[in-house]
């Protein structure tokens, strides 16, 4: 059997691994060595596209070219996006499934999220079979467990588009527990509290003889670290820009978001950082205590906790019942999460797997099950959120529990009202309200029907859940046991014409040409680090020495014709000898720098501020 | 004896998630089977670790992973059996989703109409409700104290009941559906149903949680509650 891999499809990373023998094994970038690969993608002017780290550098200087976190609008439509989504990204204000636009120099590009999403799944897939000497045609893939419905087909689909057959989507946490499972052999109540960039989910598990039952499930589909960057955001702009981040310019947004991102990484090491942001109007200097960082955040991680606190219940056990609790996901290395965490639920959490790679282990494991290879181990996965129609009135009558063990199913009796009908509409909602309206909904189902008296005609309408949680109907005529035709329009969803347009207009990845895609990564580098230099020299003319700026501006222009030419080799040698030239100047930028800072704190320390 | 016929190979035969002819997946939507489909005895008391084991093993042979590897052409049965293993097993380990199944199967028209509330039931769920009103408005010192005294309260009345429960099931005579006991069994899931929402309402007062829509247990117990 051809191998199956595992995929950790992130917010802001992905990653992409393979059964090696017994052992999960991650694939590294044949060329960087590198596990994650940026959930990034980026379109350079002539439309090709750029997925990884070179398109997450690039989205700095072209934020209308590029996308990042595009798993937060998966399976989503355009009445669910947030302020701040609608501000990093432009959308096509139509109904229908939700379109990206994107400006790749005189072209407008619009994309649906699995279009984007499948541009990563192809780096991945082109990765993992380099390393494995094989095509790879079929995958596990991972979701948040608290995804619903539609976001499970978008994340199908993004497989689909990328020449993937999906065989299982296995839910994030309960991957995590499955890695860890590997080794585990006595019976245990496992909690998995799951921060991700975009995602969070709390997974209540038993594990027992290699068994994994999930017990309980919950979460947030629009909380992570994303919205932890945006509260640094906001504190960075009060400090270094004259409007508010709301009011900023996309440039400046996406320069203060990538020095949040920084920032936090740094608070979750030291207590203090000093960030220089390369801004517009000249580069700034900010300093931000852990403290300051946790009192703006404390609201997101009470958030968590109280979702922690509602699965517990959910799954009929108490804190003191869990034996284990495992942080996944890469926002819970901030220690507020660690601290809070630990005191729900009593006890300090495991980390012996490192919190970026477990998930995508998990899936491979899963991988391993589905192929054969892993006859030990099973696992009982649950559907996150309460599934039902919408009934007179336009109230949401549940079918299917939140928490039931998948495969699941439901049987509902429907007649006729009135002589001669033809069909009967059914709307399929997920939710836990009580009106239809504040509910999620998943699609409308049209059963045919052949015209008889009304109340006569009996169809019984089945609801099934798969293991992957996702749904599908048949309906039957009780009295004549013939099948129903029945139409679906999914809400958010693509068609399958959709689909298939999509494979046939698919950018072509230059996915064999490691040269190209060298160069491609030099050029943007080379851009990114001439840019940042043009600022500094800029705002920072006062700080060279000698004939240190001729020196500099002789070597930035020899780059930049490299730049022009396909020698990626070129490009890169030229990139060290400007880095080179140029070091000891940014070396003095940054002491000084730095000596602002805390002179401008001692200040603000005098002024009793 | 709940017999069937194969869908593979069309011999008839006991029920059974398996063909005992030629081992082919079946999916038999027979709620009144459940038992026999895990091979327990038929009676309404249920020995949890034997259910359980049962379960497992199923899951292990007839799971929609595991058939994927093995036996790909029988995936759809595979998930139609799983979700009836799924089902049968989250009805069966619960005394009180079991104890309505059996009504249902064994009380005929018993188990569908309605009954009134048991008026000591109704007191206790009213008299709970003030205190816990008082408790949450009075504003005192240690408002969680007092929540956490009626909760207390709440569940050992739910306990008493769910003990009630199973020494009923326990006692039930083998092939008797006697019209009693049958009513005994409908008035204390009436009660237990009652007990559950209220602990419920108690539970979200404490953590200062918003009321959540009912839970599956007030839902299914809508035919019960009148």
């Amino acid at each position: 059997m051809a191998t199956v891999v595992g995929i950790d499809l992130g917010t802001t990373n992905s990653l992409i691994g393979w059964m090696e023998g017994e052992r999960p094994r991650i694939v590294a970038d044949s060329i960087t060595q590198k596990k994650m690969l940026a959930s990034a993608v980026s379109f350079l002017d002539d439309k090709t596209p750029v997925v990884g780290d070179a398109a997450r550098r690039r989205a700095e200087l072209h934020p209308q070219a590029s996308i990042l976190s595009v798993k937060r609008l998966m399976g989503i439509g355009l009445e669910h996006l947030d302020e701040i989504d609608r501000r990093t990204t432009r959308v096509v204000d139509a109904p229908g499934p939700l379109r990206i636009t994107l400006n790749a120099g005189t072209h407008e590009l619009r994309l649906t999220p699995p279009e984007v999403s499948a541009l990563i799944l192809r780096e991945l897939k082109r990765r993992a079979e380099i390393e494995i000497g094989g095509t790879v045609e079929r995958a596990v893939i991972t979701v948040p467990a608290y995804f619903d419905d539609s976001q499970r087909q978008a994340t199908r689909d993004a497989g689909r588009l990328a020449g993937l057959e999906v065989l299982r989507l296995v839910n994030e946490p309960t991957a995590a527990a499955l890695a860890y499972g590997l080794d585990q052999r006595q019976e245990a109540c496992i909690a998995v509290f799951d921060l991700g960039g975009g995602t969070f989910d709390i997974s209540i598990l038993r594990m027992r003889e290699g068994l994994s039952e999930v017990l309980a499930t919950g979460g947030d589909t629009r909380l992570g670290g994303d919205d932890f960057d945006r509260e640094l955001v906001s504190l960075l702009s009060e400090r270094a820009t004259p409007s508010p981040a709301e009011e900023a310019d996309p440039r400046t947004f996406a320069l203060l978001l990538a020095a949040a991102e920084r920032a936090k990484r740094q608070l979750s090491e030291s207590s203090e950082t000093h960030l220089e942001i390369p801004l517009p109007e000249g580069t700034r200097v900010v300093s931000v205590s852990r403290a300051e960082f946790e009192v703006r955040t404390r609201h997101l991680i009470e958030r968590t906790i109280d979702r922690c606190r509602r699965t517990l219940l959910d799954s009929g056990r108490t804190a003191t019942e869990i034996d284990e609790v495992i942080l996944v996901g890469g926002a819970s290395r901030m220690p507020a999460v660690r601290t809070n965490v630990a005191a729900f639920f009593g006890r300090q959490p495991l980390c012996d797997i490192d919190p970026d790679l477990v998930v995508a282990l998990g899936a491979t494991v899963q991988a391993g099950i589905l192929s054969g290879s892993n006859r030990d181990m099973l696992l009982l996965d649950v559907v996150p959120l309460s599934l039902g129609i919408e009934t007179m009135g336009g109230v949401f009558s549940r079918l299917i529990d939140r928490n039931t063990t998948i495969p699941a199913a439901a049987r509902q009796e429907y007649t006729t009202a009135v002589d001669n009908q033809t069909h009967v509409e059914i709307h399929v909602l997920q939710g836990e309200r009580e009106i239809a309206k504040d509910c999620r909904s998943l699609a409308h189902f049209r059963i045919g029907i052949a015209p008889q008296p009304a109340g006569l005609p009996r169809v019984e309408v089945t609801f099934l859940i798969d293991a992957n949680g996702i749904l599908s109907v048949a309906a039957r005529d009780q009295r004549t046991d013939t099948e129903q035709s029945i139409e679906v329009k999914p809400s958010y969803g693509l068609t399958d014409e959709a689909i298939e347009t999509m494979l046939e207009e698919s950018f072509d990845l230059a996915e064999e040409d490691f040269a190209l895609r060298q160069l491609i990564e030099a050029r943007v580098e080379a851009e990114s680090v001439l840019h940042t230099l043009e600022r500094s020299l800029l705002g920072h003319s006062r700080l060279l020495i000698d004939d240190e700026n001729a020196r500099i501006v002789a070597s930035a222009t020899t780059l930049r014709e490299a730049c022009g030419r396909d020698d990626h080799n070129l490009i890169r040698d030229l990139l060290d000898a400007l880095n080179e030239t140029s070091s000891p100047f940014a070396q003095r930028i940054m002491e000084a720098s730095l000596r602002r800072a805390l002179e401008s704190r001692s200040i603000d320390e005098l002024e009793g501020r | 004896m709940h017999r069937l016929r194969c869908t593979a190979c069309g011999q008839t035969g006991p029920a059974a998630f398996f063909c005992g002819a030629c081992e082919a997946i079946q999916a038999p939507a027979l709620q009144r089977a459940w038992l026999q489909l895990l091979d327990l005895p038929e009676r309404p008391a249920i020995d949890q670790k034997l259910l359980e084991k049962r379960y497992y093993e199923l899951s292990r042979r007839l799971h929609p992973d595991r058939v994927q590897a093995t036996n790909p052409q029988a995936l759809p049965t595979s998930v139609r059996a799983a979700s009836i293993l799924n089902e049968a097993y989250r009805t069966l380990r619960d005394p009180e989703l079991r104890g309505r199944w059996w009504l249902e199967h064994q009380g005929g028209k018993l188990g569908s109409t309605n009954s009134s509330v048991p008026t000591d039931i109704a007191a206790f769920v009213f008299e709970t409700h003030e205190t816990l009103l008082d408790a949450q408005s009075s504003g005192g010192a240690k408002p969680s104290e007092s929540i956490e005294a009626i909760l207390v309260q709440v569940q050992e009345q739910r306990h008493g009941h769910l003990e009630q429960l199973a020494s009923l099931l326990e006692g039930w005579p083998p092939d008797a559906a006697e019209a009693a006991r049958l009513i005994s069994l409908r008035d204390l899931l009436v009660a237990l149903s009652y007990l559950a929402t209220l602990q419920r309402d108690v539970l979200h007062a404490r953590d200062g949680l918003e009321k959540t829509s009912p839970e599956p247990r007030q839902r299914n117990a809508a035919g019960l509650q009148g």
